[in-house]
């Protein structure tokens, strides 16, 4: 970890709806830093949110940790699988955060009409686009959304591919596992892709693809990654 | 793999110490947030974890193994100790012989909760020392700790968590298992202590009083409060998760990090305050230290700043500190509309809380998945107030109201929280002649908590599967004689099942049966389908609730979207539509598999 001392700490939230797999995001990246030689702290919140409600979670990666979880302004970076529960936790980020994005929405209260009521703040600078639902769908895993966008974020940290590979093994079940190291990957090779300039460690510490995908229908083209944010509503 | 540096959420490392403690009894109620701590330790076969009927049967059955001379545990949410409370109270007088831990998680912020309750009152009114860790690496330690300060001082100890330490994760340093099985030393006679007749307890109450003393002079020298002095113009006392929160808002200011917040080591505080300049008292939802500090003639601030309502973070310290006025509580941009929970796809409950919605009756409602019932669309539950208590209010309701409230008052409760706590007023029903109905909703398993066994379905902690208790017996048995059982996917029948219920003079029951999905999910044969030229758009399919019915504008009306990743075919939505636009369709094979991985996944075991 050659950059750690100036990386870290590093607050990623993690945001998703109950289902996605937030909380499973969360244990990996957390896994994943422990592996290599970090300290972590995780919070997150169980209960009702596993009934499709919001469910976030926080992970702390550095040396002098104390508290396991950061309020408003506090936040590096946050990794969401939907929309709005993105633009929810953005007051969490720093001025100079990060907010990864999957082009997602599900409108909170699905009982409403599907009226547009777009939030102002989803033209906010620090937020980038990734188009992870359509590129699970279209890989026909779309319940790996959430490792395709650990995938991106992984893009951004200084945690070596061996350690994310330990974290992955150590977490899936046997059945569970190709698919979404598979998604992981894609995640990375979208988000490192999107990265302008690409800085030389992060693209050293990108992995290469180890196989190609052993289904065709996994396979993920590079291109999809947006800046803006249509379709919302 | 065996690995000595694990990352671990405050649940499990409370199970892990626990077990290196060698415990040998653990039981418990399921509840947020501290159910993970049984299903830990029921995965070590050393210790002999039962999920029990309820949190005052939990207490008892470890109480119990204490006398038999085992170390032995109970843990609960901070209500499932209202409910432990009596024999709280008074084992405490009794005393143990094993050592007895009572965990406790609180909920500040309320989560998963009914209400926001400081569970810290209980050890200075119980009168039993109170432990609180403020990581898991701590959690881990104190409990092993308890064990040692119980059978010392002959006392339940209670160890008190928050759900923020219960479900964070951080790195736990273990250590081995024990090598031998602990066995009970034996459970030998006492009559002076163990049986509570009035001379003995007034006996007793002086045996406390001087427990409570020794304890408070042994706090003095505990290794696990310490003082930390940094620059002393500003003093810091807190406990538990709060000293992580001071450390980050104030890293320079002089901490007193309490892990034994009740009984006080005065003369460690009195020597910390005499350090520093002024003192500031850190510590979620009540005044509890800051008052007993206040008591012992030390100026300190605290709640005129630090929020009483609402979980604390390093930044609402902060500005709670900087701005002098409380903050409100940080839930994100408030200008998005709150997600709410939902009862997920194809569930019982979306039968049973459509036909409800259309009877127009008061329902008092119970604790459970079902809570939600209360929401949009059907707002179906009128009051909601703690485990089993649907049944009681709904009697007192009755008798307040008198004749013209028969066959309009309705109680409904699940199958778990009729056993835990419902059939007690089931009885009361029956006996004081009341003309209420009951509909149990049975889906056979702790749905809320991620599906725990309970006496009703019969399967233990162990995964030891057992007969289980027959609902419509027991139901009979108290002296209900009308009892109906419905099919909740059949919406019609289930209506008019509950109408011949409310119609029906004395106390009835209706018991509404399918098991949980997440528990028995349902091979997926069919879906729902949407012929977009036969929909008027008249919006009853939203009725039913269901998260797998999403909303679409077709030229002007609008109409159902069925998102094929959630629709488990179960048919309500078909049912309700009064055009045939909505119809089951077979799915095709291939896709029977991608489809059926719409269920949340079970939750990762632990890396050991």
């Amino acid at each position: 970890m050659e950059d750690a001392a100036t990386n870290y700490p590093l607050t990623v939230l993690i945001a998703g709806m109950g289902g996605q797999g937030v909380v499973l995001a969360g244990d990996t990246l957390a896994e994943a830093a422990l592996l290599a030689g970090l300290n972590v702290k995780k919070s997150e919140i169980h209960g009702l949110s596993r009934r499709f409600g919001s469910v976030s979670c926080q992970v702390r990666i550095g040396r002098d940790l104390y508290s396991p979880l950061r309020g408003h302004g506090g936040v590096s970076t946050i990794l969401s699988f939907e929309g709005y529960e993105g633009l929810k936790h953005l007051p969490f980020l720093q001025a100079d955060g990060v907010a990864l994005m999957n082009r997602l929405w599900s409108k909170p209260g699905a009982l409403t009409p599907a009226e547009a009521n777009t939030p102002s703040c989803v033209n906010d600078k620090r937020i980038e686009w990734f188009e992870g639902t359509a590129l699970t769908h279209q890989a026909e895993c779309p319940r790996s959304l959430n490792f395709f966008m650990l995938g991106v974020l992984s893009a951004r940290l200084s945690i070596d591919a061996g350690a994310w590979q330990e974290a992955l093994e150590n977490l899936l079940s046997k059945r569970s596992l190709d698919v979404n190291r598979e998604m992981f990957s894609a995640g990375r090779r979208v988000a490192t892709a999107h990265m302008t300039p690409v800085p030389a460690r992060q693209s050293a510490a990108a992995p290469r693809p180890t196989s190609r995908p052993s289904h065709a229908k996994h396979r993920v083209a590079e291109q999809a990654v947006g800046t803006t944010a249509n379709g919302v509503g | 793999m065996s690995r000595s540096r694990l990352l671990l959420s405050g649940n499990q490392a409370v199970a892990r110490g626990a077990m290196e403690a060698g415990v040998m009894i653990a039981t418990s109620y399921p509840g947020t947030p501290c159910t993970e701590i049984l299903e830990t330790l029921s995965t070590y076969s050393s210790v002999q974890a039962m999920w029990s009927t309820n949190e005052k049967v939990a207490y008892e059955v470890a109480l119990g193994a204490a006398f038999a001379g085992a170390r032995s545990m109970v843990s609960m949410k901070h209500v499932g100790l209202n409910v432990a409370a009596d024999p709280l109270f008074s084992s405490v007088y009794t005393g143990i012989n094993g050592g007895l831990v009572v965990v406790v998680g609180d909920d500040p912020s309320a989560n998963s909760s009914q209400n926001e309750q400081d569970s810290r009152h209980y050890a200075r009114a119980a009168k039993l020392p109170m432990l609180e860790p403020s990581d898991s690496q701590e959690a881990y330690e104190l409990i092993k700790h308890a064990f040692e300060m119980s059978e010392r001082f002959d006392t339940p100890v209670l160890l008190r968590m928050t759900t923020r330490l219960c479900h964070s994760k951080t790195v736990v340093e273990i250590g081995p298992a024990p090598t031998e099985r602990a066995r009970a030393t034996g459970f030998v006679r006492d009559f002076d202590k163990f049986v509570l007749l009035p001379r003995q307890a007034i006996q007793r109450h002086a045996v406390i009083e001087n427990r409570l003393e020794a304890l408070a002079e042994f706090n003095e020298d505990s290794p696990f409060n310490r003082i930390e002095l940094r620059d002393r113009s500003l003093g810091i006392i807190t406990s538990g998760v709060p000293y992580c929160y001071s450390r980050e808002a104030f890293p320079n200011a002089s901490v007193l990090k309490l892990a034994q917040t009740f009984p006080l080591p005065t003369e460690l505080i009195r020597q910390f305050a005499s350090e520093v300049e002024r003192i500031l008292v850190i510590e979620e939802l009540d005044p509890f230290l800051e008052d007993q500090i206040k008591a012992l003639g030390i100026k300190v601030h605290g709640k005129e700043w630090i929020p009483r309502v609402g979980e604390l973070t390093p930044e609402r310290i902060l500005h709670s500190v900087e701005r002098l006025s409380p903050q409100p509580q940080e839930k994100g941009d408030t200008t998005i509309a709150a997600r709410a929970p939902r009862i997920c796809a194809g569930c019982q409950y979306l039968g049973v809380y459509t036909a409800i919605a259309r009877l127009g009756v008061r329902v008092t409602g119970d604790i459970g998945c079902y809570t939600l019932g209360a929401l949009e669309p059907w707002n179906a539950i009128d009051s909601v107030v703690c485990m089993g208590a649907s049944i009681g209010t709904a009697l007192g309701m009755e008798k307040a109201l008198g004749e013209e409230s028969h066959g309009k008052i309705l109680a409904i409760i699940g199958d778990g929280t009729l056993l835990h706590s419902g059939i007690t007023s089931l009885m009361d029903l029956v006996y004081n002649q009341g003309h209420c109905t009951v509909l149990i909703m049975d889906n056979s398993t702790t749905a809320m908590t991620g599906l725990q066994g309970h006496p009703g379905n019969g399967t233990t902690a162990k995964g030891l599967a057992g007969p289980g208790v027959n609902i419509e017996k027991l139901v009979e048995a108290i002296g209900v004689e009308w009892i109906r059982i419905a099919n909740p996917y059949d919406l019609e029948q289930t209506e008019s099942i509950l109408r011949e219920a409310l119609a029906h003079p004395g106390p009835s029951v209706v018991i509404s049966r399918a098991p949980c999905l997440l528990l028995k999910p349902k091979t997926l044969v069919q879906q729902a389908h949407l012929k977009a030229e036969a929909c008027t758009g008249c919006g009853d399919c939203f009725k039913v609730g269901c998260v797998a019915i999403e909303r679409q504008d077709l030229g002007g009306k609008i109409a159902p979207k069925i998102n094929l990743d959630l629709c488990v075919g179960c048919t309500l939505c078909v049912q309700m539509c009064p055009e045939e636009a909505l119809a089951p369709q077979a799915v095709a094979p291939e896709l029977v598999e991608i489809r059926q991985w719409k269920m949340p996944l079970p939750i990762t075991p632990l890396p050991y």
